[in-house]
């Protein structure tokens, strides 16, 4: 008898986490498709509500904190003036700082960080392309250390080269190699999960596009 | 037994089934003022649940979480609210009410008088480069702020001349260390530049008036240096132009960097290619070095050290109506010393600051008129001490103490003159938000100088409204004090204080990368130095004066793409009865009306940086011996008109980035006057001339970045 009870509440106890981890990964594939449709502000600060929202209830999974922090860095772009996309940017910095707490030294947060220094450094580029910019790269060279695989270091740093005028060291034609090998990365990347980072190859096809023009 | 299991199981799908009914938590999210918070978050802590506010701030969404639990809205900028509710099965309606954070972006900030040049994230009226790629300004933190509203063009004298205050009415601070001599030793009827570096600062100051209690010794103005942090990166490079050569390395450590610079300064060969009005013996020509030194101890706190030395060689004809051949050599050879270090530190989650700065500085003039010794060694310690709280809410005090032991001997041929003073000074000041709409500073300054055995307290208030989303109304009122110059001290001992009062009224709307402000103010003159008459060099303080006007500022980088412009325009009214003014009259550097147009424009195509600055001032009244002394300051020069040029394009040079820069100054050529100087038995007069009509500058500098 007692051996049933035991079964039974085990049985009971394991549905109870297989259930919360399927919903964790069904809410986060909801949320993701959320954010990668998102046209508005309205949509996109939606997703990062939930991310953070997902992140703070699970407080074990790096994954939702950078989602939020990818969407706040997106967000900046949408709203006005400077000083409110500072703002989300900070936001953004917090949360991807979350992230990288439950998951040190892990690629693809380094190159959160460089993206979300590159949102900082387009907001008054005279100004801050001095004081960020080499900061912002050494995270993507960071990122590419900890996972040579990882197409979205070679994609971003591609694109601030691109962004970078030529007369402080960028230009189209640096950028170029990095946005092919991005793009050669992005063929073999293997996904570890359906809720792991896979964005960046259309942006990645786009710039080098323009590139050639 | 097996009924108890089946009870048992029963009771299980009983208990889920109402742990599975789903509750309504609805409510609206607002600010303290009541407007809704669009797209607020709303979680119930440590669930998944929870939702995003609509257009109007309401929420609603459904969970299955029961009890005793917490929830919280948050939104950016906000500190987030934390509501307990307690669920069971009915519906909840909870509003959730935010208070703003007070961010640097919605604070009210005291504008009243100030001008701020940051590369903070708040917005400001200008920015850091703003000094750097200003035309006409080539690089002098000085003439960048002459195009800024209150202040003066005058183009024969050192100094900032702000809203009627004579050029020494300005004190400039570096780290909040008074800088005794800011710029190159003065040099008959020639502007000198300042001594320092724009690219050394990160932020910048400039106070027209009413400025903080933490500043004294100014009845004027302040300008207000903040160095660098840590550099970026390590770096050399170096620069060559039509003056001289520079050549810099930056080492950046982890938390320590080391700044080393040398510069050669000679201004021969420019001088023979270009023809000057100032008859130059010898061009001037100057040798600097630098060192900077930044080390970030912990977190929490920073130390600074800052040492130039520098030595300045020239000599020149200038126009001297005393002297028989109606002309005198000036020469000048001048070693110029100045040490600044500060160490400031953030206790308890940075509730409390302590900044301890002490600065030295020496400064040897050796000048000889016609070989008459008119040599002056100033030496000046200094020792400052803050300590700011800023624990309450919304609240920050400071209070501090400074000490400054200065020593200066001035020659006048066989006659010597003396100074030694020990001035000490206490200061203590809050800045309180009231309302996130209204904001007070309220500060007193005590100062004592034992050379005039006096003291004084100078209260000081200023006061935001924030009028609008965009706009602010400010007031500000102060005291001021300053010991007399050197010259009226040596050969005095009984002289006072000279002061002054300001009252500043000012409107600031800032919308979209546009600015509008106007400024009105009054400034009350006392006891200001005043010759006593039939005796030599004896002197009171029965001298008096006012100052008002309106100053108007207009900066627009949004119309034209990729250019930005400003417009300042001052009007000026002011008499001053003081020195050996016969009546109360205007002053002979000041003028009435003053315009200045900034424009820069980023070209992409050829990657430059090109601008032009016009500045327009109306005529100065000169002193005129053939009038009577009713009529003294009756006359006035032409008006002076100046329009400046500069490029600058950025390329590599050598695969590194570097920056080739063009500038010229007057560039239609106009005949700059600025005063006469009558000659005994009406022989006629002599204009008093800038030392070249028009000035060139032509540089090249390069960087390992």
């Amino acid at each position: 008898m007692n051996k049933i009870v035991v079964t039974i509440l085990l049985h009971i106890i394991c549905m109870g986490l297989f259930a919360q981890d399927k919903q964790y990964i069904e809410t986060m594939k909801e949320t993701i498709a959320t954010m990668d449709t998102a046209t508005s502000f309205k949509t996109l600060q939606q997703a990062a509500n939930q991310f953070e929202r997902i992140g703070d209830a699970m407080q074990n999974q790096w994954l939702p904190y950078y989602y939020s922090a990818y969407c706040y860095v997106q967000i900046s772009y949408l709203v006005k003036p400077d000083q409110l996309k500072d703002l989300n940017i900070e936001k953004a910095e917090e949360l991807n700082n979350s992230a990288d707490k439950i998951s040190p030294d892990n690629s693809e947060i380094y190159v959160m960080k460089g993206f979300i220094l590159q949102a900082k450094m387009n907001i008054d580029p005279m100004t801050r392309g001095f004081k960020y910019n080499r900061e912002c790269l050494g995270m993507f060279e960071k990122a590419k250390v900890l996972d040579p695989e990882n197409p979205r270091s070679y994609l971003w740093h591609g694109v601030n080269l691109f962004n970078t005028p030529a007369f402080m060291g960028g230009g189209k034609e640096k950028a170029l190699p990095l946005l092919e090998k991005a793009i050669e990365k992005f063929e073999t990347f293997h996904l570890k999960s359906d809720i792991h980072p896979d964005w960046g190859k259309e942006y990645a096809e786009k710039t080098i596009i323009k590139c050639k023009n | 037994m097996k009924n108890f299991f089946i009870i048992s199981i029963l009771i299980f799908y009983y208990s889920f089934s109402v742990y599975c009914q789903k509750v309504e938590i609805a409510g609206k999210v607002t600010d303290e003022t009541g407007e809704p918070l669009i797209f607020a978050s709303v979680a119930l802590k440590g669930s998944i649940d929870g939702t995003t506010a609509n257009e109007k701030g309401e929420f609603s969404f459904l969970t299955t979480v029961k009890g005793q639990q917490t929830l919280v809205g948050s939104y950016i900028g906000y500190q987030s609210c934390i509501k307990d509710i307690f669920i069971e099965e009915e519906n909840i309606y909870v509003d959730l009410i935010l208070t703003s954070k007070i961010t640097q972006f919605q604070e009210v900030i005291i504008t009243a008088g100030s001008f701020e040049a940051s590369d903070v994230k708040r917005a400001v009226v200008l920015r850091s480069r703003d000094i750097g790629t200003t035309a006409g300004a080539t690089g002098d933190i000085t003439k960048a702020i002459e195009t800024l509203p209150g202040v003066q063009t005058v183009g024969e004298s050192n100094g900032l001349f702000v809203r009627g205050g004579s050029g020494s009415e300005s004190k400039v601070f570096i780290d909040e260390m008074v800088v005794q001599n800011p710029y190159y030793s003065p040099v008959p009827d020639v502007k000198m530049r300042g001594r320092f570096d724009p690219f050394m600062f990160s932020g910048t100051v400039f106070s027209t008036g009413g400025y903080s209690a933490l500043y004294g010794q100014a009845l004027s103005s302040i300008l207000s240096l903040k160095s660098h942090s840590l550099a970026d990166s390590t770096n050399t490079g170096g620069g060559i132009h039509a003056y001289g050569t520079n050549l810099f390395h930056v080492h950046r450590c982890e938390n320590t960097s080391i700044y080393l610079k040398g510069e050669y300064n000679n201004l021969t060969p420019y001088n023979n290619t270009f023809k000057q009005i100032t008859e130059w013996e010898k061009s001037p020509e100057n040798i600097g070095i630098t060192l900077n030194f930044r080390h970030k101890i912990s977190k929490n706190d920073m130390f600074k050290f800052y040492a130039n030395y520098s030595r300045t060689e020239l000599s020149m004809k200038y126009n001297n109506i005393d002297s028989i051949n109606r002309e005198s050599l000036f020469e000048l050879k001048n070693n110029d010393l100045y040490i600044n270090s500060t160490y400031k530190k953030y206790f308890n989650e940075e509730k409390w600051s302590v900044f301890i700065g002490t600065s030295y500085s020496k400064d040897i003039d050796d000048a000889y008129i016609d070989s008459t010794n008119m040599s002056e060694h100033e030496e000046l310690g200094q020792g400052k001490i803050i300590i700011t709280n800023s624990s309450l809410p919304g609240m920050t005090f400071f209070s501090g103490t400074e000490i400054q032991f200065k020593n200066v001997v001035g020659k006048e041929g066989l006659l010597t003159g003396e100074i030694n003073d020990i001035y000490t000074a206490g200061f203590l000041e809050g800045n309180w938000a009231v309302t996130s709409n209204i904001g007070v500073r309220l500060g007193l300054r005590y100062e004592y100088s034992d050379f005039l055995k006096e003291w004084n307290i100078a209260p000081r208030l200023s006061m935001a409204y924030k009028t609008g989303k965009y706009s602010q109304v400010s007031f500000a009122y102060g005291k001021f004090y300053q010991t007399p110059e050197n010259e009226f001290l040596y050969y005095n001992h009984n002289l006072d204080f000279e002061n002054s009062i300001h009252y500043i009224v000012n409107y600031q709307l800032m919308k979209d990368k546009r600015i509008l402000r106007i400024e009105l103010y009054d400034k009350e003159y006392r006891s200001l130095i005043r010759n006593i008459p039939g005796q030599d060099k004896a002197f009171n303080n029965q001298g008096s004066g006012y100052a008002r006007g309106i100053d108007i500022f207009w900066r627009d980088e949004k119309t034209i793409s990729n250019a930005d412009y400003w417009i300042s325009y001052s009007f000026l009214d002011t008499k001053r009865e003081y020195r050996d003014y016969p009546i109360p009259a205007a002053p002979d550097f000041v003028s009435k009306h003053n315009v200045t147009v900034v424009y820069k424009h980023w070209i992409s195509k050829i990657s430059s940086n090109v601008g032009f600055t016009y500045s327009y001032s109306s005529g100065r009244p000169y002193y005129n011996p053939q009038r009577p002394d009713s009529e003294f300051h009756k006359d006035i020069t032409p008006a002076y008109n100046n329009l400046s040029f500069n490029i600058s394009k950025m390329l590599r040079i050598f695969g590194r980035s570097s920056v080739i820069y063009i500038s010229m100054d007057n560039v239609l050529g106009e005949d700059h006057i600025f005063g006469y100087y009558y000659l005994p038995d009406n022989a006629g007069r002599i204009p008093i001339r800038p030392s070249g009509i028009r000035s060139f500058f032509v540089g090249c500098f390069i960087s390992t970045y």
